[in-house]
């Protein structure tokens, strides 16, 4: 019976080859523009700012659909760039805010959230694009803002600036940078003699590094000053976490839920396409009463329907493994390939006219296949159309 | 033996009925080689189709060796279509992307044959003179070929009816008389034949012409 089944599988397979790419097309289009769908939207709206929580378990939050810039313009920016362009999918460059920073507030209308860290070491920033930049939980590990752009400087806490015996307004060498010193704060999280009215924050990068010896923070420090030119004499004790470590935790995250979504789509992919042929089917034989070449020669309705059972099975598994092939080429390399091209990080936009693009095709690819399996399928099955001449 | 009685179609065509065929009592023993004849639209198709299950009558019945088959469950019905009967009809419909071993093995793997069945289809393929092009795709053949193919697909299953619908509807003279011979043969050799067509030189060549008009028999007479 497996004999006979698979003989008239790959016998039905090679008469309906070109009818069976179009579908193995359609399906993998749409697994695939589906996963980079899902992949995007679940994954771009982790912002800029990454924490890492005990688990190593890489997350971070943003709401609003936005989050802050990051912008490769020290000489970070490689390290920078790879980060932001293969842990931060959504990134947007160049707001540019007014900044204000107080303590113990959260009741500002905000656009983003952006939390690093987790449980009670918790730092949150609430930004309003074009408002303010409020440090809602200030903790008093918070040791220095750190900033790149026109007006390129960093906040410090007090305790370092004693350290490096520096004042505002001042210039403090980190690694082979000069920065000016824009503000002191103290263990409280409190800048003093700061001019909100003033200061601009270009704030197209931003680092924050917490001196508690919390594991998280070490972890989450690490992870950022990976680049040991700026943070190098500034490096706190704790374990050096890989970066590569960090991105295979996230990427064995992401490709489940792709895979997992994908399944979904392709399966249900190929559902509809099942139930269109079968529609179809009906269709034409209603219209015209036609035995299918397989019954005429005493196939049962049953194998006929084995037969395309089976195939439509292997096409879904084959359709699965390229198109998650295909999303994960997508999301892992075509997104640095573009980040490199364009020296910048990935854009906000991509998150838009990527999936767009693919649905576009999608639904082209589709519309084409469709009609030509609609003639494919008119003249196809029927041995003998049985009416009266 | 094949037991026709009271055979109705109808068709409803706007307001209208259409009868294709209306009352057909025939009788058609083992072994006879019969010509279905008539004009286009007379009813012939249709008496080969329901006599091969491929449509069903409005009334009436059609014994098959002594089972109606009108009153067949799917199963049985595939399994008549497989065993019982062979069609041959005009426009061949093979499977252009086979082989020609392929095109003629099929019935046997419906039937469940599978693995050894090479000298069934080769005994086929010499009946039909085609052995030696068993490798070739179906549409590099010419038409009379393609023909003789689908009469090795028909007969491979050995069935006791050959079904034939204007077999040689499409071929030129020096095909249609390969064809017309094969089926002779085929009918020499204890087949039942039952074939429609409208030519009269092939008509002659079975041994009984039933003439259908109106979908009503108008002449039944023996060749010589």
């Amino acid at each position: 019976m497996m004999k006979k089944l698979l003989k008239l599988v790959v016998l039905e397979a090679s008469y309906f080859k070109r009818t069976l790419i179009v579908i193995f097309i359609i399906l993998t289009t749409f697994g695939a523009a589906f996963m980079a769908v899902v992949s995007l939207m679940l994954d771009t709206p982790q912002g800029t700012l990454a924490g890492i929580d005990s688990s190593k378990k890489y997350y971070c939050d943003l709401y609003g659909g936005e989050c802050l810039a990051l912008e490769a313009k020290s000489q970070t920016v490689d390290i920078a760039r790879q980060y932001s362009a293969e842990l931060c999918y959504g990134t947007l460059k160049g707001i540019t805010f007014d900044a204000d920073l107080q303590h113990g507030t959260s009741s500002f209308p905000t656009d983003i959230v952006v939390t690093l860290g987790s449980g009670a070491h918790k730092l949150e920033y609430r930004v309003e694009r074009h408002g303010y930049f409020v440090p809602v939980e200030f903790a008093s590990r918070l040791q220095f803002l750190f900033l790149t752009g026109d007006d390129c400087g960093v906040w410090l806490c007090s305790e370092i600036a004693e350290e490096l015996d520096v004042n505002e307004g001042e210039t403090v060498s980190l690694g082979e940078k000069q920065l000016k010193v824009l503000g002191i704060f103290d263990k409280e999280g409190v800048i003093h003699n700061y001019d909100v009215e003033e200061t601009v924050l270009p704030a197209a990068w931003f680092y924050v590094v917490d001196s508690a010896s919390s594991v998280v923070f070490d972890e989450l420090y690490f992870t950022y000053a990976h680049s040991q030119a700026i943070f190098g004499s500034w490096q706190r004790s704790g374990r050096q976490l890989g970066l590569s470590d960090v991105l295979t935790q996230w990427h064995d995250d992401i490709a489940l839920v792709q895979t997992y979504y994908g399944y979904l789509a392709i399966l249900l992919g190929a559902l509809v396409l099942f139930l269109l042929y079968a529609l179809f089917t009906l269709f034409f034989r209603a219209r015209k009463p036609q035995i299918c070449r397989f019954e005429l020669m005493g196939a049962t309705g049953a194998t006929v329907a084995l037969i395309y059972i089976v195939i439509a099975l292997a096409l879904i598994v084959c359709a699965t493994v390229l198109a998650s092939a295909v999303s994960v080429l997508l999301s892992k390399y075509l997104l640095n390939v573009y980040t490199r091209l364009f020296n910048v990080v990935y854009p906000y936009s991509f998150r838009v006219w990527l999936p767009l693009s693919f649905l576009g095709v999608s639904v082209l690819v589709t519309s084409v296949s469709f009609a030509l399996l609609k003639k494919r399928i008119e003249r196809l099955p029927v041995a003998q159309e049985v009416r009266y001449e | 033996m094949i037991s026709i009685k009271g055979l109705t179609k109808k068709y409803v065509t706007g307001k209208t009925d259409f009868f294709a065929l209306n009352g057909i009592n025939l009788e058609i023993a083992d072994g006879e080689f019969l010509a279905i004849t008539g004009k286009s639209g007379s009813g012939k198709s249709t008496l080969l189709n329901i006599i091969g299950t491929l449509d069903e009558p409005t009334s009436g019945t059609v014994t098959v060796d002594g089972v109606d088959i009108s009153a067949l469950k799917s199963k049985a019905v595939a399994a008549y279509r497989n065993k019982t009967v062979g069609f041959v009809f005009q426009s061949f419909y093979l499977e252009p992307s086979y082989t020609v071993y392929d095109n003629v093995e099929l019935p046997l793997i419906l039937a469940g044959k599978v693995g050894n069945n090479r000298e069934k289809v080769e005994a086929a393929l010499e009946m039909v003179g085609l052995k030696h092009k068993s490798a070739e795709k179906a549409r590099t053949l010419s038409g009379g070929e393609q023909q003789r193919v689908a009469i090795a697909r028909a007969i491979v299953n050995e069935p006791s009816y050959i079904l034939a619908d204007e077999p040689c509807g499409n071929l030129d003279t020096v095909n249609s008389d390969n064809v017309m011979k094969i089926l002779c043969n085929l009918n020499a050799s204890g087949k039942t034949v039952i074939m429609v067509t409208h030519d009269a030189e092939d008509a002659f060549k079975a041994r009984r012409i039933v003439t259908i008009s109106d979908g009503k028999v108008v002449n039944d007479e023996k060749t010589a």
